[in-house]
């Protein structure tokens, strides 16, 4: 098997089409304090 | 859990590997969501051949009153299905097929943030995840066919993304998953035994 990561535009339904299956750059989260 | 998953196979491609006849009906699809009609492969008892056909996605079982336990329903603990009133009977009876070539599961990131991975094959070849289906009747209208995907402790792959992972069973297993005359026993054996597909 394999994996990759993908659009968040996978979490919603209403996008279906090719781009959700396209490898993407891993989010970075920006640490803050507060 | 498995709550995304993707099936782009042509048809001719879904005919070839599950073994079907006659005509299937399917577009292929990228974002496929709970409660959606998705595609399911059965062995009916009393035919020689597989068949296929769509249902809805999140099982309800036959005595149920209403169909808001489909929403709680999209996936199945393969570990407790036999023993939980919602899926035993299905597990003796109703097993099922559910094409697939690619599944969604989130890494959490930070407090609100999740990325989402894409698992399949390394060819992006077509598999199949263990299911259920169920027949409920509508009070005073139809009958709904529903399934639901089984899920398993994860393999090396997914276990740093995700707890749980759906059941993915291998090709040379597909007869023995949807064998009518087939013991609990066996089934979870099945089962419990393709977590491990690297």
């Amino acid at each position: 098997m394999k994996k990759y990561p993908v659009s968040t535009r996978v979490n919603r339904a209403e996008n279906d089409d090719p781009e959700c299956a396209q490898e993407v750059p891993i989010q970075s989260v920006v640490q803050t304090l507060f | 859990m498995c709550g995304c998953y993707r099936l782009t196979a042509k048809e001719r491609y879904l005919r070839d590997h599950f073994g079907l006849d006659g005509d299937l009906s399917w577009v292929p699809r990228w974002n496929i969501a709970p409660t959606q009609r998705v595609p399911v492969v059965r062995q009916d008892r009393n035919e020689p051949n597989r068949t296929f056909a769509l249902v809805r996605w999140g099982l309800i079982p036959a005595w149920a009153k209403d169909a808001s336990i489909g929403f709680k329903t999209i996936n199945a603990v393969s570990e407790t299905a036999a023993d939980k009133p919602a899926f035993r009977d299905a597990m003796r009876q109703r097993r099922c097929l559910i094409p697939a070539d690619a599944f969604y599961e989130w890494r959490k990131l930070g407090m609100k943030e999740k990325q989402p991975y894409s698992f399949g094959m390394l060819d992006d070849s077509v598999f199949a995840f263990a299911g259920l289906w169920e027949r409920w009747q509508e009070p005073a209208s139809e009958f709904i066919e529903t399934c639901t995907i089984l899920t398993t402790k994860p393999n090396s792959l997914v276990a740093d993304v995700h707890d749980r992972m759906p059941v993915i069973l291998r090709p040379e297993d597909y007869d023995l998953w949807l064998d009518p005359g087939i013991t609990m026993l066996h089934a979870l054996q099945t089962a419990s035994s393709l977590s491990n597909l690297g």
